[in-house]
């Protein structure tokens, strides 16, 4: 009886298996064309991740497409997440992808080289590409013959860009002013030296201006009023702003032993070891920078376009500002480079053709739709899409929807996006983890220097790159090797 | 001698009585059995898919190169488990993960030896007010982990309650020896409400005649403590020692609410959930390091069992 009983179980098992198995979404002889009108019913799920204010705005936008697009076919389940968790969840689902989902750029190589996102080239016109910033839709291009990143023969595109952010110095002009007043400093002096948007500090600068803020009389590395200049500084940031980089072009080399970058590591260790303007790397893992700056603990730290939200949100009694990065003025290869962050909205390549046409129109609306775009910057989620609308309607705010906003100075964003030619002073770069097909090296790396003492002097930058050079290249050389 | 024995079995079976005649089992009795299976097929089934199954995995995944995105996976040999070892970027945190899972391990006897000091006064001391005092040392036993990782940070920033109460100035989420020992502290205060009521239960079950007859005999209440109350709940220590150390083993909402994944406090849970989920993609890895410390985890617990009876008494 019993027998009989499990026999049954596990055939029932087995078949509900087997339909799953062979339940596998895809064309069942209905293929859509690109071009072609949506006129059956189709479900696409949408995932992506944001506070929960974020969340909400994303709805409202899923809301207005299927409202606006006119067709009663089409119908989006979005699904927000927080943002630590969201990549955890997105690669348990790997093997069932919801559609349409946001892809980080640094993850993107080693999902595209999986074979897990789909070609999207034929879903967009030339038109509709030519009007968002190149280097964002560059970055969503991938050659599989010869697994190389970026427009190439042959290569196609598996993204649309959600936003393209450069992360840059803010500072906190209510305390900064209060400081100023304080130390008797001339306040048109420094505004006018060091506080330019359009011409941005040499290192040496930002560290006289830092020094001449805070002041540590006792010389334990705390300030005297516990206020520090900065909160922390971004790596990306000081080594591209030296001209240098981890690795060269196609990311098979390391370049952490080059002169450059160990000067740009021992800059930033340096903010607190020498100069004690910045918080020590133990108080940093307490408080995160960003927390501490809104809290008025630190006058500079760094920000993206994605935090004005949380920053309208969080009802702060201060006045702020943006600055383009300081770079190295004692290099005269070196100019101020912002690391610039981005996001993708990619869809699965188990996507059937009716799906993957619905997903895209979703994609297109939420990237390229003035409409959309604008709702997002006035939301404080991102610099537009749109290069005309960047660099006209959000920098000079003619909407009027960013009125008694801040940061005021927003050129400081679109000129850091913009910045890519030779005769800017002020531009960015993609990160590198970008380049890679893993990005926990980074992470890595930071935890190494870290281990090492570089934050507490126990060791050099020098001393550190130069140790961990072999175990760099050698990790190097494995991602090229999982990438084929 | 074996002759002998398998003589004896043949006799014995000639000697027994011949077998009755299988009961035919009634339509209710089956419907019973079947009903009573049902009644255990779910933790069976959960068992073999979220237990058994996972275990199998783990231990074949360990020794596969596993990609999970790209579904790839190719045999490696003990490659996982030597790179656990030898690689120049995860063998120092693998490292580091086991001497921090190891030194928080200390947690696990101080909150014997508070929660058993804690039981002696409310026994022996008969405090005013004990039931509430019992409630409120276990209240962090019934209480969220994670609610109480996030407090206990709070309290051990560098303006946090604890500096600021004792009127000190360290940074105790620092990465080096100072975030060990705030977890150990609160670790070991978290858990001395749980050891309490154990042994506090353990104690009234001492027959108070050996108290008696010790005290004729002219035994001080240390003597007794020592001679009598501490070797008779000697199984109530075993309990604590090897469930706090299972525990202990496994630990992870410090590494990662506490700590906040820093280096100084990354436990080998963390390790794993570190390599095989965070995003590093090296499901091999992790799962090496999983069975390495199922294997762990199991001597420790053979080893004291193995030795239990050397201490621990039963009647």
């Amino acid at each position: 009886m019993i027998k009989r009983f499990v026999g049954a179980i596990l055939a029932c098992v087995l078949a509900v298996t087997c339909v799953a198995a062979c339940s596998g979404r895809g064309d069942e002889g209905n293929v859509v064309k690109p071009e072609d009108p949506i006129d059956e019913p189709v479900t696409i799920n949408f995932w992506g991740w944001g506070d929960l204010a974020e969340q909400e705005n994303y709805q409202t936008l899923v809301n207005q497409f299927m409202a606006e697009e006119g067709n009663e076919n089409i119908t989006v389940l979005y699904r927000g997440m927080s943002s630590s968790t969201y990549m955890t969840t997105l690669r348990a689902s790997a093997r069932n992808l919801p559609e349409l989902f946001y892809m980080p750029d640094y993850d993107f190589l080693e999902w595209v080289s999986s074979g897990l996102l789909k070609d999207v080239s034929a879903y967009v016109t030339e038109e509709e590409l030519s009007q968002l910033w190149p280097q964002a839709v560059d970055e969503y291009y991938y050659n599989a013959g010869t697994a190389t990143l970026g427009q190439s023969e042959g290569a196609s595109l598996y993204g649309l860009p959600k936003d393209l952010g450069p992360f840059t110095l803010v500072y906190n002009k209510t305390l900064l002013d209060r400081k100023i007043e304080e130390k008797g400093l001339d306040a048109e002096e420094i505004y006018a030296t060091y506080l330019n948007p359009e011409v941005p500090m040499t290192w040496d600068q930002f560290r006289t201006l830092l020094k001449s803020l805070v002041t540590d009389k006792n010389n334990d590395g705390t300030p005297d009023d516990s206020i520090y200049g900065i909160s922390h500084y971004e790596i990306e940031t000081a080594v591209y702003s030296n001209n240098a980089n981890f690795f060269n072009e196609d990311a098979s080399e390391q370049r952490i032993t080059d002169p450059n970058f160990i000067e740009a590591l021992q800059f930033v260790a340096d903010l607190t070891l020498e100069d004690h303007v910045m918080v020590p790397a133990a108080l940093q893992s307490e408080t995160d920078g960003f927390t501490r700056f809104l809290n008025s603990g630190c006058i500079f730290s760094f920000m993206g376009p994605w935090d004005c939200a949380q920053f309208w949100g969080f009802d702060i009694a201060f006045e702020s500002n943006i600055l383009p990065v300081p770079y190295n003025g004692d290099n005269p290869d070196a100019m101020s480079t912002a690391w610039v962050g981005s996001m993708g909205y990619c869809v699965s390549a188990k996507a059937s053709s009716m799906q993957t046409a619905a997903a895209m129109r979703l994609a297109k609306y939420l990237c390229t739709n003035e409409d959309a775009q604008r709702k997002f910057y006035e939301l404080g989620q991102q610099v537009p899409n749109i290069v005309s609308m960047a660099k006209d309607e959000y920098v000079n705010d003619t909407q009027g929807l960013l009125e008694g906003k801040d940061p005021v100075d927003r050129s400081v964003w679109v000129d850091t996006i913009d910045g890519f030619s030779e005769d800017d002073k002020i531009g960015g770069k993609v990160r590198p983890r970008y380049y890679t097909y893993s990005s926990g090296w980074y992470d890595d790396f930071l935890m190494y220097i870290d281990d090492q003492g570089l934050w507490t002097g126990v060791k050099t930058a020098e001393q550190i790159c130069n140790a961990y050079e072999s175990t760099f290249q050698s990790t190097l050389d494995e991602m090229i090797a999982n990438l084929g | 001698m074996q002759s002998v024995e398998l003589c004896d079995r043949a006799a014995g079976a000639e000697s027994l009585p011949s077998r009755e005649p299988k009961k035919k089992v009634s339509k209710q009795e089956r419907r019973e059995q079947l009903i009573a299976f049902l009644f255990i097929l779910p933790p069976i089934i959960g068992f073999l898919i979220f237990t058994a199954l996972s275990v199998i995995f783990t231990v074949i995944y360990s020794f596969q190169d596993y990609n999970s995105l790209s579904n790839i996976s190719t045999f490696a040999g003990l490659d996982n488990y030597l790179e656990l070892f030898t690689s120049p970027t995860r063998g120092p945190l693998f490292r580091k993960a086991v001497v921090n899972t190891i030194v928080l391990l200390l947690s696990v006897p101080f909150s014997m030896i508070l929660g058993l000091a804690l039981a002696g006064l409310l026994r022996l001391g008969e405090v005013k007010g004990s039931k509430f005092f019992q409630v409120l040392y276990y209240l962090p036993s019934v209480s969220s982990a994670v609610a109480l990782n996030i407090v206990w940070n709070y309290i051990f920033r560098s303006n946090g309650l604890f500096n600021t109460v004792f009127g000190l100035d360290v940074i105790w989420l620092d990465e080096g020896a100072t975030i060990k020992a705030a977890i150990i502290f609160k670790n070991s205060l978290n858990a001395m409400g749980g050891a309490m009521i154990l042994y506090l239960a353990g104690m009234l079950n001492v027959s108070s005649e050996l108290y008696e007859a010790s005290s004729l005999d002219g035994a001080g209440k240390l003597r007794q403590f020592f001679s009598i109350t501490l070797p008779l709940i000697s199984p109530v220590t075993f309990y604590l020692l090897i469930t706090g150390l299972i525990g202990g083993l496994q630990s992870y909402a410090d590494s990662q609410v506490f700590a906040g994944g820093n280096s100084g406090a990354t436990t080998i849970v963390y390790f794993i959930w570190q390599q095989g989920i965070q995003g590093n993609n090296n499901q091999g890895l992790a799962s090496a390091a999983s069975v390495l410390l199922a294997v762990f985890i199991m001597i420790v617990t053979l080893i004291q069992f193995k030795v239990s009876n050397k201490w621990v008494y039963e009647e």
